[in-house]
């Protein structure tokens, strides 16, 4: 691949993509100026992936693929982080520490990032997907599991969630 | 998919930009961060076994010991070794964070477990020839002088902590590697 090539690939996953990788960084690291490091390395680490790129997936799969990844990567060597907790474990949504200040939405996000921390890798992975609004096959694409081992994975997540928020999550599709 | 208890989510961020490409080429990730720190604590804890069994085994040639000074030798061999070793499989920097999220994390997994399963015969085992040598050069020394007797009343004891020390790391390491081995097959299993 060449240069330009690269470089245009990578300002195109920029336009679409920053804000959902901003996501993931500030959900994965609850520390803002270790969130925004990993952020950085997830940029530099998809730059440099770019030069590999064949297209033979597409652009989302590769750029979620390699933000997903490196966010993984980083989990592994914080050494401090809680155990994470199996997915089927998990009978209610944690609750932030300064839960008291939000509400609604933001509460509900606020949860959200805190589950992510708490969940093994690849259901945060799949957690995460679901958030920012792919569809099953995609997060089987990104994840590499099986479309069944996704639909499950989502099916819990839903489960967990209808049982907090009842009045709003509806009929979820 | 939805997610309508949290219809915000997706609006988070929207300003985010990525980093410039120029500012990559000049970032070091926080990876390569890593290899770099890991690979300077190898190199100095190398420096440092070179340096005192280098001193040691020359003072024990000038002093005619040669016994001490081929077991220090080996020590230095077997801590060159290791360092390679550790060098070549632990600070691998041949990545592809392309691949599927599971493949990712069961490479790094598998990764991870062959070379802590692989402790015993490329960490522990290059250092033995040296550490034995240093016990049974001392062993011999006292033998000379007050008999086997005294000489093996006298070394039973730290050779015994040595071996210890040399099974309870295998057994952490072994131990370690089977956790990871857990990890994998439950990996496999989700379908």
């Amino acid at each position: 691949m060449t240069d330009t090539n690269q470089h245009r690939l990578y300002c195109e996953a920029g336009d679409k993509f920053a804000p959902a990788i901003a996501r993931l960084s500030r959900a994965m690291e609850r520390d803002p100026d270790r969130a925004r490091e990993l952020e950085q390395d997830i940029h530099c680490e998809l730059f440099h992936s770019l030069a590999r790129f064949e297209g033979r997936s597409s652009l989302k799969t590769w750029v979620f693929r390699v933000a997903h990844n490196v966010a993984a990567e980083h989990r592994l060597r914080a050494s401090r982080r809680p155990q994470p907790v199996a997915l089927e474990d998990i009978a209610e949504l944690p609750v932030p520490g300064d839960a008291e200040t939000m509400t609604g939405e933001a509460l509900a996000v606020a949860r959200a990032m805190a589950l992510v921390r708490q969940l093994p890798t690849l259901d945060a992975q799949v957690f995460l997907l679901w958030l920012e609004g792919e569809s099953a096959g995609d997060i089987a694409d990104v994840t590499g599991l099986g479309a069944s081992a996704v639909a499950t994975r989502v099916h819990r997540l839903k489960s967990l969630i209808a049982g907090h928020f009842n009045d709003q999550s509806g009929e979820n599709q | 998919m939805s997610s309508d208890p949290f219809s915000g989510w997706s609006g988070m961020n929207s300003d985010a930009r990525f980093t410039t490409p120029e500012a990559c080429q000049r970032h070091a990730t926080s990876f390569e961060k890593l290899i770099r720190r890991r690979n300077f604590i190898e190199y100095a804890a190398g420096v440092l076994v070179f340096g005192i069994f280098g001193l040691g085994s020359a003072s024990a040639l000038v002093a005619g010991e040669w016994g001490f000074a081929i077991s220090m030798i080996a020590v230095i061999i077997g801590t060159g070794f290791l360092l390679w070793k550790l060098h070549r499989d632990g600070s691998n920097l041949d990545r592809r964070p392309e691949i599927t999220c599971r493949d990712h994390l069961r490479d790094q997994l598998k990764r991870q477990r062959d070379l802590l399963r692989g402790v015993p015969r490329w960490y522990l085992a290059p250092l033995v020839p040296g550490i034995l040598g240093v016990y049974l050069t001392t062993a011999y020394g006292v033998a000379r002088a007050h008999g086997w007797e005294v000489a093996l009343g006298g070394i039973w004891q730290p050779l015994g902590l040595t071996i210890a020390f040399f099974c309870l790391v295998a057994w952490l390491n072994l131990r370690a590697a089977r956790q990871l081995d857990r990890k994998l097959a439950s990996l496999e299993a989700i379908g």
